[in-house]
């Protein structure tokens, strides 16, 4: 199984032979037993987050929690409610004084187009391509160029993106100047390439799940850091990221582990540490960070670094029978994802999407106001191709929010808002990841 | 025919939802199967599936896209299900003795196919619910998306991904000492 055409032929014979076995009869009698004593809900009852979420059906419902309150209880927890908003706000009003804002301001959009790698205007005005390939999934395979997570570097003075798509066995790494000039390019696996917190180097998979390379910015590999034997295997899903003091590795989130560049022995993450956590970001001064908790709930949590929690917009939550999905297949409340704060730390951009597994799908960006909790939707999608929200990135000024989203026909965009949800900008149509240059001023 | 159906269902006719619940069971199990590596717990998921598929057939817009919405009420199905039983999943796994490899065909075939089972087995519900949808079902990826309730970029990522994740898995399997894979999850 060396060849991504033998093992993709492979998987798919064994899990043919693995499916042959019937299906036992007893089971379809069963459910249509069962449904035949249920009448179909009303089509508007069907809607995304409605309350029959939680409601059971067949010999489980006894596991379920029942609706039953009072009213009297109901207005008794609804002032309680109030009176601890109003105290979170008070509080919140004195946690989040913004910190100053980081010297710079908004450069270049660096995009991702048909295979190809262009810097614009931020506003995706005078494009020049710095990189031609081929679009994803045209021949030759193997020819677009791509690039995830932060392509440019924190300082704002190189990119990072990398040549091979999906179904290369064998990527490069590309650096680029702030012009698009490649200054050095190197193998490495993987999506993202993560930026070390100085922009002095870039941590790459040598190969997935096993090795990380750390490169300079003259492509020589400083450092390979071999995973440990119980931290490979099933990790080759998540890029290695930074950690904040840009000493240690971290991968992945689902089996974490500190993975020190500096030569100290690695060490597993306790799933406590909050660098453990799903899509964990850091604000620009690495006291705040972002996460998104997936293990009783899929709230947004943004915390100091040591993970005290200043606020959570709350998710859905697990239920102890069901897990995070409800009978019906839709969750049990709202999914964030993809955190990112702003150059400050008082702003967070996330992609919300409400009750997954509902007939109709949507998905928006949204951003808080971390001090008083106040929520923004900056861009809403429905059909069949949701917002993606995975290019979310703030200007340097935190005034500007970039996003992906995608039509109704799936084609991905790049869009821009003000933080207010005024000033919508469509920046590069059919472009499918961006990021914006955070130029030093000099 | 099945638009037909599909359109009567939505109406209440539990007749026409049992043509479909019947047309579709035999392949909505099998995917669950795969997915969840469990008789039982894809009998769950697929019961869970249609129930909800029955309950909220009025909210099936477009009736062409019912088989589609059917095998993403089965996935997320699949997702609970493996929530549930997660921490008391008792994992069976055929063992192959490692020299077995190479002394004929068969024993090899045997060998790749229990390497894949405990490879498949390492991967969550999603990465393998991502392979089944691409692999067995053979969704193109704009359908495969729908039903996996994802973008359709999501989803060649995601399918990357856990192919790299099976790799990943396999050549661990490959290092493990048969005595330790017994009690691999």
């Amino acid at each position: 199984m060396t060849g991504h055409d033998d093992f993709d032929r492979t998987v798919a014979r064994w899990l043919e032979a693995d499916s042959i076995s019937p299906a036992p009869a007893e089971g379809l009698d069963r459910v249509l037993d069962a449904t035949r004593r249920r009448r179909p809900r009303p089509a508007w009852l069907s809607g995304l987050g409605s309350h029959w979420v939680g409601e059971a059906y067949g010999g489980r419902s006894s596991s379920l929690p029942r609706a039953g309150l009072r009213w009297s209880t109901v207005i008794v927890v609804l002032v309680v409610i109030a009176a601890l908003v109003g105290g979170a706000i008070l509080v919140g009003a004195q946690l989040f004084r913004p910190s100053p804002l980081p010297t710079g301001h908004l450069g270049r959009l660096a995009y991702v187009l048909d295979g190809d790698i262009y810097l614009a205007d931020w506003d995706g005005g005078n494009p020049v391509r710095i990189a031609d390939g081929v679009p994803d999934n045209a021949p030759p395979i193997c020819g677009s160029y791509g690039g995830e997570g932060s392509m440019w570097s924190p300082d704002g003075r190189h990119l990072a993106y990398r040549f091979g798509n999906y179904d290369c066995a064998d990527q490069t790494v590309h650096i680029s100047d702030a012009d698009g000039h490649q200054v050095a390019s190197f193998p490495g696996n993987g999506w993202k390439v993560a930026w070390s917190p100085d922009s002095t180097r870039v941590a790459t998979w040598v190969e997935m799940g096993k090795t990380i390379g750390v490169y300079g910015l003259d492509g020589v590999r400083q450092v390979l850091v071999t995973l440990p034997f119980e931290a490979m295997g099933g990790g080759g899903d998540f890029d290695p990221a930074w950690s904040p003091d840009g000493r240690s590795l971290l991968t992945p989130y689902r089996s974490p582990w500190e993975l020190p560049v500096d030569g100290r022995a690695p060490q597993p993450v306790p799933a406590a540490d909050p660098r453990s956590k799903r899509d964990a970001v850091y604000s620009h001064d690495g006291a705040r960070m972002a996460f998104v908790g997936d293990s009783d709930s899929v709230s947004l949590v943004i915390a100091k670094a040591d993970g005290t929690k200043l606020r959570v917009l709350e998710g859905a939550k697990a239920d102890p029978v069901y897990g995070l999905y409800g009978p019906g297949g839709v969750s049990n409340g709202a999914m964030y994802d993809s955190p990112v704060l702003s150059p400050t730390g008082d702003r967070v951009a996330f992609s919300w999407s409400p009750a997954v597994g509902a007939p109709e799908s949507s998905s928006e960006i949204r951003v808080v106001d971390v001090a008083t909790g106040t929520v923004t939707t900056l861009s809403r999608s429905t059909g069949d191709y949701p917002t993606s929200g995975s290019a979310i990135r703030f200007s340097p000024e935190g005034d500007r929010v970039l996003f992906s989203r995608a039509d109704a026909s799936g084609v991905t965009s790049l869009w821009s808002v003000r933080v207010d949800g005024s000033d919508a900008r469509l920046l590069v149509s059919g472009a499918d990841w961006g990021d914006w240059q955070w130029q030093p001023s000099e | 025919m099945q638009r037909d159906l599909v359109l009567r269902a939505r109406d209440g006719d539990h007749d026409a939802f049992t043509a479909l619940a019947a047309g579709a069971f035999d392949r909505l199990h099998r995917t669950a199967r795969l997915i969840l590596r469990s008789d039982d717990r894809a009998s769950d998921a697929v019961q869970e599936a249609l129930m909800a598929a029955w309950l909220h057939i009025r909210a099936v817009r477009d009736p062409d896209r019912f088989d589609a919405w059917l095998h993403r009420l089965l996935v997320h199905a699949c997702y609970r299900e493996a929530r549930r039983v997660k921490h008391r999943e008792v994992v069976e796994i055929h063992v192959s003795a490692p020299d077995a490899r190479g002394e004929g065909d068969a024993q090899h075939l045997t060998a790749v196919r229990d390497q894949l089972e405990r490879g498949f087995r390492r991967l969550t519900p999603e990465q393998r619910a991502v392979l089944v949808v691409h692999h067995y079902l053979g969704l193109p990826d704009a359908e495969a998306a729908i039903v996996l309730d994802i973008a359709v970029g999501t989803f060649k990522s995601r399918l990357h991904r856990a192919s790299a994740a099976l790799r990943a898995a396999l050549e661990a399997d490959e290092r493990t000492p048969a005595v330790a894979r017994e009690s691999i999850a």
